[in-house]
């Protein structure tokens, strides 16, 4: 398993150690699973913060409006709350026509100190059965860290 | 930053601002559909399988028009590739799939023929026309879609859209009669509850009962819509004359659907 850091928090999940890793936007990290012949989608895990003055419901909103205004045809499956680790937190899932197949999103976030926090799990609907079990294995390692 | 919506109902019984999952409904995707033919024409696509030529009579029919315009049969009414690919899965699919949608008498329906990784999708109304009272009896929307997409073209169908499902912890038992009932669109006192979930649940306008099958399995699964209000299954209780009303998330349904399908291997071929 490999760390993967989002800058201003010091947000950080665990992945797969064979996972590709890509953190080079600014507060971004971006885990794509191997590449397997023939899949139809690349599984892929994104963790995003963001300052905010907003409380959970607010950045629920606004994520589920962008979520909507995606232009993919989503479709919202559901909107749950948590308290994963204990945070005011949001699970939402939708699905979007991807061109192979249907892809399904289960997007987490939570708002922790000043911070809005981002996990996103991408996968082709043939492996969501496969693919939940990991993403809730990577969520149970999110930790934060206040800069030092 | 705009503060939105909130659900006062769902707030108060969680102690803390929630916002309002209503208005996701309206924005959600209808099922699309490449073809959209009338029982005739499909009756004739079907006719044609086997031909190579059809008479002149039946391609200057308004079903041979229909065909053709939609680009399943050529010039001389022959199978075009596309409609090649339409009748092959239609007649020789490794696996078949259904649902239907039932409110206040009528009913919608969806069937999916699998083969080879691809899919013949067919909607025959879908729940949120049900709702809306649209209603085209004798009108299909077809399409061909990768396997993994009819998924999502189903569940497009289903209209199945996020709701708060939080539980005050009061069992809400009511006669089974009385769900269908309601279904029906037969007016049926609300029971006697101190949730106001379930009071806006059960004084939501419509309930749509819908059913996802695989026909290779017999496995189904089945949940009863109150569109935006939520979704519930009900439980029999004793000797099923009565029956609790569990509410359950979008997510669940949906992890259910997908059981349906891979009951059987192809289906994610």
């Amino acid at each position: 398993m490999t760390n993967g850091s989002g800058v201003a928090l010091h947000v950080s999940v665990r992945v797969p150690d064979d996972w590709s890793l890509d953190d080079s936007l600014p507060s971004t990290f971006v885990a794509t699973a191997p590449e397997v012949e023939g899949a139809l989608f690349r599984p892929t895990i994104v963790l995003t913060s963001a300052p905010t003055s907003g409380p959970v419901h607010v950045v629920s909103s606004e994520a589920i409006a962008s979520i909507l205004a995606s232009g993919l045809r989503t479709q919202l499956i559901s909107v749950t709350t948590e308290r994963l680790h204990g945070l005011p937190d949001r699970s939402i899932e939708y699905g979007y026509d991807g061109d192979r197949t249907w892809v399904c999103v289960r997007h987490w976030l939570a708002v922790v100190e000043d911070q809005q926090v981002h996990v996103t799990g991408s996968c082709a609907v043939e492996d969501f059965a496969d693919f939940g079990p990991l993403f809730r294995t990577v969520l149970s390692t999110f930790r934060t860290e206040l800069p030092s | 930053m705009r503060e939105p919506r909130t659900d006062p109902a769902v707030s108060a019984q969680l102690g803390v601002p929630v916002e309002a999952l209503d208005g996701i409904a309206a924005l959600q995707p209808r099922p699309g559909g490449r073809w959209t033919l009338s029982h005739a024409a499909l009756e004739q696509l079907w006719g044609v399988r086997n031909r190579g030529l059809v008479t002149l009579a039946a391609r200057r029919s308004a079903a041979g028009t229909e065909l053709r315009e939609a680009g399943l049969t050529g010039r001389f009414g022959a199978l075009s590739d596309d409609g090649e690919r339409f009748v092959k899965l239609l007649d020789r699919p490794d696996a078949r799939f259904g649902a239907s949608a039932s409110l206040q008498g009528r009913s919608a329906h969806w069937s999916m023929w699998l083969g080879g990784g691809s899919a013949l999708v067919r909607a025959q109304g879908s729940v949120a026309d049900l709702v809306d009272g649209d209603a085209q009896p004798d009108v299909s929307r077809f399409d061909i879609l990768p396997a993994g997409r009819a998924v999502g073209h189903l569940m497009a169908w289903t209209a199945l859209t996020p709701a708060w499902v939080v539980s005050s912890g009061e069992a809400v038992v009511v006669p089974t009669a009385d769900v269908q009932r309601r279904v029906d669109g037969e007016p049926v006192p609300v029971p006697s509850t101190s949730d106001p979930l379930v009071h806006r649940l059960w004084t939501t306008p419509t309930w749509t009962r819908v059913r996802v099958w695989s026909e290779a399995t017999g496995r189904g699964t089945e949940w009863i819509s109150a569109g935006t209000d939520g979704v519930f299954r009900t439980v029999p209780i004793g000797d099923g004359s009565s029956c609790r009303i569990e509410g359950i998330p979008g997510g669940t349904v949906f992890r259910d659907v997908l059981a349906v399908f891979e009951a059987t291997p192809s289906a994610h071929g």
